[in-house]
């Protein structure tokens, strides 16, 4: 969770100062990153609880 | 109020000051430091390597002065007062017309005012330029070359006449941009200031090239030669390094992230667990692995940079930095920060100097979480210049609305008076005097609850006691001296101060480095330091003389000549014998 917080609040802070195509790439990563701790926090429900 | 009473507060000389000065003193006496290297590169000292600027600049005021706080503590305080200047220029360059918040001209010099005067009443500023503690001459350095790259630009800041840019260098000198030579040379000096800048300064350089892109493109002969001129400056310190890179990295090994076995733990632990539950280890190193962990260490320590808890209320509680019940800044700058940091922000997207400082901001204290002592006043010190420039901007934005009051008298409603001059002398008044009680409870806790609260984080009374030990040095033997809180050699060397001839001949190192990479020197003159003073285990000498913490030597053992107290009241040494 933090990373995704961390990436949000960078991306707001900077979207101003990138192109579209860096906005573009960072909104990837974002959701990406989102995609991973969404799995990675079911994995910890369903096996480590 | 940097300049000041500076051998009077901080209260007492921290160990790593004592270094700087009393290897100043060996340098001017015979050209070599304490391990008897001949002027190194970076100073061997308690086991780690401390970069040698801070020695280097103290040695004319060691030599003018003599070897004591004030001479070591100088070039922190005069460096510091200068950053004010500093900022000012960079307000000035940074926060240009184009970026104020008003038509009105005036307001393109209140900027660069408002920025200089909230420096100079920063606690935080004031805090670490009154001690000899590295970062205050490398945010000077750091802050030079940030204002000299950005000057280096001068076609795209000061208004063109007639289609001609007005840099001045650029036109005397044809490709040669000295704006950019002083630059380098600047984060040259930054470097062989503080070993954070070797990882700070090429980011700043990346992220100004990143900005300044479309600008610099067409301009990249003009870099050929400050790049030249750094690589002259940093040329010592890189062929050093080839023999030793320790010399480069410094503590940086022992204090990093990846050091410390936090993360290590916290894997071993989850990787356990998933074993505990059968889960297949390729899936369990996919969610619980290095990176993952490390970003998010990092990533946490980062942001407690930007804890409101860390910048306003607490602070570092590691020693010296700590001041007590009470963080570095402002309150009152918090919401000035805001609206400053709202407006760059918004401006950034036309501005590429603007989205600088924001990544200038971001930046900052990078270094420190890679550290694991977080968050750390020091290693995030660089923090202090952006957040001061966005404060004035804040502040000079919020001056910027009132005109905007004044137009809306017309349509107030009765009774409802709203005089430009009233309600800007109000906020005015109101502002500086915030800042007042702000300030004074700062100097409360800095001159007052520091000395009574904190002494042994300034390692007090370590003056006190040699000069109580200097009349007694000739008449015993052998003394034995506690080791606790700060190696009690170097304050031996910087209050007698020792002779070089002694120091060099009677001086004995301890081999061993402990895992924290702290070594260890056993022995100065006839005074004999044990790594640890267990009375159980300290050999016993009729006549010999014991000086130890009150708690380390037993009273009904021996009898007390004298004692050292704190500003309290409170007992720091008893010097006994048998």
């Amino acid at each position: 969770m933090d990373i995704t917080v961390s990436l949000i609040i960078f991306y707001f802070i900077l979207k101003n100062l990138f192109s579209d195509k860096i906005r573009f790439g960072f909104k990837l990563t974002i959701i990406l990153v989102v995609f991973y701790e969404l799995i990675r926090w079911i994995y910890y429900l369903s096996f480590r609880a | 109020m940097r300049v000041a009473y500076l051998d009077k507060f901080p209260i007492g000389l921290y160990s790593d000051e004592a270094v700087f000065g009393y290897n100043a003193y060996l340098l001017i006496q015979t050209g070599h430091d304490e391990y008897n290297r001949f002027w190194p590169v970076s100073f061997e000292s308690f086991g780690d390597w401390k970069p040698p600027m801070q020695a280097w600049l103290a040695i004319p005021f060691v030599w003018i002065l003599g070897l004591n706080e004030y001479a070591v503590r100088l070039p922190s305080a005069v460096l510091g007062t200068l950053t004010i200047l500093i900022v000012y220029l960079l307000a000035e360059t940074l926060l240009r017309p184009g970026l104020a918040t008003s038509a009105r001209p005036g307001l393109f010099r209140l900027t660069p005012l408002l920025a200089s005067f909230l420096l100079t009443i920063n606690p935080w500023h004031i805090f670490m330029s009154r001690m000899a503690m590295l970062v205050s001459i490398e945010v000077f350095f750091i802050s030079l070359g940030v204002l000299a790259l950005i000057r280096g630009l001068n076609g795209t800041v000061i208004p063109a006449q007639a289609g001609i840019y007005l840099n001045r260098f650029r036109v005397k000198h044809g490709m040669t941009n000295l704006w950019w030579v002083i630059s380098a040379i600047s984060f040259g000096g930054a470097i062989y200031s503080y070993y954070g800048s070797r990882v700070t300064v090429p980011l700043i350089l990346l992220a100004f090239a990143i900005t300044q892109f479309n600008g610099l493109k067409s301009r990249w002969k003009e870099v050929i030669i400050p790049v030249i001129a750094g690589l002259i400056v940093l040329s010592p310190i890189l062929i050093q390094s080839t023999t030793d890179p320790v010399i480069l990295t410094g503590r940086a090994r022992t204090t990093s992230v990846f050091f410390n076995d936090n993360v290590r733990l916290q894997l071993w632990d989850a990787h356990t667990k998933a074993g505990l539950k059968h889960v297949v280890p390729v899936v369990s190193r996919f969610f619980d692995n290095k990176p993952y962990y490390y970003a998010r260490d990092i990533l946490s320590r980062y942001w407690s940079h930007f804890s409101p808890v860390f910048l306003f209320f607490t602070g570092d509680s590691h020693p010296p930095f700590k001041i007590p019940h009470l963080g570095y800044l402002h309150l009152i700058d918090l919401p000035l920060f805001l609206i400053g940091f709202w407006a760059l922000r918004k401006k950034a997207g036309k501005d590429s100097l603007a989205g600088f400082l924001i990544i200038y901001l971001l930046l900052s204290p990078f270094v420190a979480s890679l550290t694991f002592l977080t968050p750390a006043a020091n290693r995030s010190f660089n923090l202090v210049i952006p957040w001061t420039l966005i404060t004035a901007f804040g502040l000079s934005k919020l001056i910027s609305v009132i005109p905007a009051l004044d137009r809306s008298r017309g349509q107030a409603p009765a009774g409802i008076y709203l005089n430009r001059f009233r309600i800007k002398s109000g906020m005015t008044i109101g502002i500086v005097l915030l800042y007042f009680v702000s300030l004074s409870i700062f100097f409360y806790s800095y001159v007052y609850l520091i000395p009574q609260e904190l002494p042994h984080y300034w390692h007090y009374g370590r003056k006190e006691l040699v000069n109580k030990l200097k009349p007694l040095l000739s008449q015993y033997d052998k003394i034995y001296l506690t080791n606790k809180g700060g190696p009690p050699y170097i304050f031996l060397s910087f209050y007698l101060p020792v002779k070089p001839s002694d120091f060099y001949s009677t001086v004995k190192r301890n081999p061993v480095i402990n895992n924290l990479g702290w070594g260890h020197t056993d022995k100065i003159l006839n005074v004999e330091i044990p790594r640890e003073f267990d009375w159980n285990e300290v050999p016993k000498d009729p006549g010999a003389l014991y000086i130890g913490f009150e708690n380390e030597i037993p009273k009904n053992e021996v009898k007390i000549i004298d004692k050292v107290y704190y500003p309290n009241g409170k007992t720091a040494y008893v010097i006994t014998k048998l």
